[in-house]
């Protein structure tokens, strides 16, 4: 291309516009507080149908899951609980074992944080090689180097691959062990 | 560091070891649900209508209703069950049983709540096998199923005179069983 | 009769699985290459068998065998025929038995694959391994999970039937085998990739060896886990197609690992590198399809899937344990000797892409297996129960799940070695901007869920790059030999196919992950009661109730409503959910009107009574066409990256042998040629050669850049 943008042009310009946009849906008001059925929805999707195997009450028909819609509607409209009331009610009378998403201390906080620290870890270690690489002097190419390559690649490749065994002409093109 | 593939390896090795340990003394157990964490909380109170064989049913009026709270000072056992349930089926006899033994003590009582069935048969079954003991209907799947942390049927609870859940059992229940939840309400008072 | 058929043939597969490990470990010893080739033969005898395995179960299927155990609990003379034949794999001893089958057929078409090279020790390790594997499942069908058990007592006139969830749909045929093709093949790189460490040749050969087998192997699984989101959503009834279950996962995890192997490898086809990552990724694959397997045969987890627990539990894993402690025991011994020289020359380069590509499918990994078991560990550790379900899973999967579908977009069009700022301009700012305004487009339309923007710019800029890319290769084609537009598309894709088959495939991806994003942000579901004739507005659609009908058949009373659905006033037609009621357990089925853009969803939210009102589910799911789309897409791509490479080099070096000369120039080039032996795909002889050269045709750069170092020499 004859006439370029200059490269601040085209990323910064990038994300100012996707900056923007983004800034716009985050924080435009999720039209208000919610509604009772976004609230029953919502935390019947992080309660567990306690007859189907790991559906969320949102998801299952099942009658006890029905009959829990109905009450966690009844806990919002008539008694005016909180989700956090809502969710310990549940979680007395069955255990921390109907919550979908693990919120116990301790132990269970384990499940949140392992994954981040050891991706992190991965990109730590990572990040670590390429330093080192970078330290690394790069290999100089020397005069008589281009030469020498050419000159293997002649006097290596097979001049009549059919003669030569398949295992040899295998093993040959593997590459360095 | 020398053969850093081995040092990986090696700590690739402990952690799927770790692993290995964890998944084997699991596998040998039985995974079961060990119910909710109801014992030694007050028992939630319920208002139930009465579909036992005692109860007539009159055209006119209401429909009888038990409530937990007037069962108060007595030793109530709670058994959640329903028609098509096979265990139900099968602890059915050693429920009657029990409840021969004590329909002539004030002092006890037996329910059975319908979990997760219809009115209808319900009705047929209980004409049907002539059951003699309390029988309470809350809808297809009552608040009291989901109050006392049940996921199935049968479930058992005995709730002692002072309104505290002392037992529960999630088995279908022997006579021997029943018996023993009795005299575990009747100690706790 | 059947019974004892099945068990001969159990035994015989046993016996030759047994034999042939023998003969290949003689012969490795001795360096006798004709036992090798004896040695290899077993592998046919060992198919044979599992085939007559199959086969007398079928025949006791369908002649209604109820002195089989399984065929009494798992079969009914009602059952239609259809169900019949697929009752082989409809319980856990049956699939045992299939997966002995898939691995047989792998093991035969690897072993003629590789007929030319039977006196290879690579090629016999690999062998052995695999009828070690073959062996182990032999083993299990002998002892804890037999399939041809008798009945204890009498023989029942008629048996239990399938479960209802498994005949509710022909689908059900393919689900499963597809998923077991996938799982299956991975067993022969896994297999090459022991003898590698074996033998010391850990270069890039089991590589090439291995790249198409690999390929179906994924391709297999991938479709199989779709189908299965398919049917979880059209036949299951809860309204979704990914719930995060045990079993899914299991199915999830080899395929995250297989991906990021299937990637992984072009860096050490080109460079050399990453051979610990390969032989890990690998090995890791094998393992999961292993534990997937322990997971949802051994009762250990709740699940959709679970079936009757048995003592398998503990031999797979066992089996588990000992091939774990193979690989990696391997990988140990040979220590720093894996390591190749080379390096990483800049964090902006095609092989630092991939480097990253494994590290977020590792992650990705890691949180699927963590969330699945760790209910486990809290068990053992603490005795209480907790749950790890979909919002955790979302949570974590969301941000991995991004970050991949931006690699996605940047890696293709990143250089090996190093990239300048002038180049990435070049190749990517034009993507980039495609998806800045789809992001656009997006809020202005009224988007406000972060993780559905940002998948659909994301997904908007991965597009655009292969757009751009098919683009610039079908011109810079046309430019070279002046043909026409069409012409040049065909030949480039001739020329290349495993490169732009992978484009194909991420096309694919990008379908299916905008399908994913607006399916699960923008989705609308209400539950409503209607009488004969009422109506209710959902997300701009009018459902009506228009009338109710109960069927009664031995097996189950059906109860079906019939609904019109309409939208803006027009009538877009009647659906039926039903809702059937089996003696033990109710099994809705849903009616989905599929739409270009949107799905209406409607289901019998549980089983009336005669008369009064229905309880009906209704949802409105965006895009969900486009997950299956996408995943046929993902198909298409596959295949199209497993057709041999054909630039124009062996017609050319016939047409230039015919002429009298030879196939200048082309170097090692054309053994296939010479040794006229057709069609790259099976040629079994050069797979050394022909597997290279098809790593030989530029992978993936049909732009020149212009290398600060002469590249090294690729294998040819």
């Amino acid at each position: 291309m004859s006439r370029r943008l200059r490269p601040w042009a085209v990323w910064g310009g990038l994300v100012v516009v996707v900056g923007t946009a983004i800034a716009v849906a985050v924080a435009s008001p999720g039209g208000g507080s919610r509604t009772p059925a976004e609230r029953v929805h919502s935390l019947a999707a992080e309660l567990r149908c306690v007859e189907c195997q790991g559906l969320s009450v949102a998801d299952s028909n099942s009658p006890t899951a029905q009959r829990m819609r109905a009450d966690i509607e009844r806990r919002i409209v008539e008694e005016r609980q909180t989700d956090a009331e809502i969710r310990r009610a549940y979680v007395d009378r069955y255990g921390e074992w109907i919550l979908l998403r693990p919120a116990g201390g301790g132990l269970d906080a384990l499940v949140w944080a392992l994954p981040v620290v050891v991706i992190m870890l991965g990109a730590a270690g990572i990040g670590v090689a390429l330093w080192r690489w970078r330290r690394q002097p790069r290999p100089e190419v020397r005069p008589g180097d281009e030469e020498l390559v050419a000159e293997l690649r002649r006097t290596s490749a097979p001049a009549d691959p059919a003669a030569t065994s398949e295992v040899a002409a295998a093993k040959a093109t593997e590459g360095r062990p | 560091m020398r053969h850093r593939a081995r040092w990986a390896a090696l700590v690739v090795a402990v952690v799927v070891a770790g692993f290995g340990v964890v998944l084997a003394t699991q596998v040998s157990s039985s995974p079961s649900y060990r119910g909710g964490p109801i014992l030694g909380k007050p028992a939630p109170d319920f208002e139930l209508t009465d579909l036992s064989a005692g109860a007539t049913r009159t055209d006119a009026g209401p429909a009888p209703k038990i409530r937990l709270s007037e069962l108060a000072g007595k030793t109530v056992i709670v058994n959640f069950w329903n028609t098509w349930c096979v265990p139900c089926e099968q602890e059915r006899p050693a429920l009657a049983e029990f409840h021969a033994r004590h329909a002539d003590d004030p002092g006890v009582v037996l329910l059975g709540v319908v979990r997760d069935d219809t009115e209808d048969a319900v009705r047929a079954y209980v004409d049907e096998h002539r059951i003699g003991w309390r029988i309470g209907w809350g809808g297809r799947l009552p608040q009291a199923a989901i109050d006392y942390g049940t996921t199935g049927q049968p479930e058992t609870f005995v709730i002692s005179p002072g309104g505290i859940v002392v037992g529960k059992q999630l088995s279908r229940v022997t006579v021997a069983n029943l018996e023993a939840m009795l005299a575990a309400g009747r100690r706790a008072g | 009769m059947r019974a004892a058929l099945g068990v001969l043939a159990l035994s015989l597969g046993a016996a030759a699985a047994v034999l042939g490990i023998a003969t290949l470990a003689a012969g490795l010893r001795r360096g006798d290459g004709r036992l090798l080739r004896i040695g290899r033969r077993y592998v046919f005898a060992v198919f044979a068998a599992s085939l007559l395995a199959v086969g007398a179960m079928e025949w006791a299927l369908l002649s209604h065998d109820f002195s089989l155990a399984y065929v009494a609990r798992n079969h009914a003379r009602a059952t239609p025929l259809l169900f019949t034949v697929t009752g082989l794999w409809a319980a856990l001893e049956g699939s045992i038995l299939l997966w002995a089958a898939v691995l047989g057929g792998y093991l035969t078409v690897t072993a003629i694959r590789f007929r030319r090279r039977a006196d290879d020790p690579l090629v016999a390790w690999a062998t052995l391994v695999g009828l070690a594997i073959a062996l182990f499942f032999f083993a299990l069908m002998l002892g804890p999970a037999n399939p041809f058990k008798l009945v204890e007592g009498t023989v029942p006139p008629d048996g239990a039937g399938p479960n209802p969830l498994l005949q509710n749909h022909p689908l059900m045929a393919f689900h499963p085998p597809m998923l077991y093709l996938g799982y299956v093949g991975f067993t022969i790189p896994f297999s090459f990739a022991v003898a590698a460490l074996v033998t010391g040749r850990f270069g890039e050969g089991w590589l090439a060896d291995t790249r198409r087998t690999t390929l179906v192997a994924w391709g297999f699984l991938t479709a199989g886990i779709v189908f299965g989101a398919w049917w979880s959503y059209e036949v299951l009834g809860w309204g979704g197609y990914w719930a995060w279950d045990p079993v899914e996962n299991a199915s999830l995890l080899p395929w995250l690992t297989g991906t990021a192997f299937l990637h992984s490898v072009m860096v050490q086809e080109r460079r050399g590198m990453l051979r610990v990552w390969n032989l890990s990724l690998v090995i890791a694959t094998f393992c999961l399809t292993i534990f997937g397997t322990f997971l949802t045969r051994s009762g250990i987890v709740n699940s959709v899937h679970a079936f009757t627990q048995s003592s398998i539990g503990p031999w797979l894993l066992a089996f588990l344990g000992l091939v774990a402690a193979v690989g990696i025991g391997l990988i140990a011994w040979r220590g720093d000797a894996l390591r190749a020289p080379g390096r990483i020359d800049s964090a902006v380069s095609r092989e630092a892409a991939f480097l990253g590509n494994n590290l977020l499918f590792g992650g990705l990994a890691f949180v699927v297996l963590l969330g699945t078991v760790f209910p486990l560990v809290v068990e053992a550790v603490r005795g209480e129960q907790m749950s790890v379900g979909a919002p955790y899973f979302d949570r974590m999967a969301v941000p991995l799940g991004l970050a991949l579908l931006f690699l996605m977009a940047v890696a293709p069009a990143l250089p090996w070695r190093a990239a300048s700022g002038a180049v990435l301009r070049d190749r990517l700012a034009g993507p980039a901007w495609a998806g800045a305004l789809a992001v656009l487009v997006a809020v202005v339309l009224g988007a406000r869920s972060l993780a559905a923007v940002l998948a659909v710019g994301l997904a908007a800029f991965a597009l655009a790059a292969i757009v751009r890319k098919v683009g610039v290769g079908i011109r810079s084609r046309r430019r070279a030999r002046e043909e026409s537009y069409p012409r040049a598309a065909w030949r480039m894709l001739r020329g290349n196919p495993r490169h732009y088959g992978g484009l194909v495939v991420h096309a694919g991806v990008v379908m299916v992950a905008v399908a994913i994003a607006m399916s699960q942000s923008y989705a609308t579901k209400e539950t409503v009661r209607l009488s004969e004739g009422q109506s209710a507005e959902v997300a701009g659609y009018r459902v009506t109730f228009l009338d109710r009908s109960t069927r009664r058949t031995e097996q189950k009373t059906s109860f079906v409503a019939r609904m019109r659905i309409e939208r803006g006033g027009r009538d877009l037609g009647v659906y039926a959910p039903a809702i059937s009621s089996y003696p033990r357990m109710a099994v809705g089925t849903p009616s989905v009107r599929t739409g270009l853009l949107r799905d209406v969803y409607l289901t019998v939210a549980s089983a009336p009574t005669e008369r009064g009102p229905v309880t009906f589910g209704v949802a409105v799911n965006p895009m969900v066409l486009w997950l299956w789309l996408g995943g046929a897409v993902m198909a298409v791509g596959t295949g199209l990256a497993l057709v041999p490479a054909d630039d124009g080099r062996r017609r050319r070096a016939a047409r230039g042998r015919a002429a009298g000369g030879t196939a200048g120039g082309d170097g090692a080039g054309d053994p296939a040629g010479a040794g006229g032996i057709e069609g790259g795909g099976l040629a079994p002889a050069p797979a050394g050669v022909a597997g290279g050269r098809s790593a030989r045709a530029p992978i993936g750069d049909e732009e020149p850049v212009g290398d600060p170092l002469p590249a090294p020499r690729e294998p040819v």
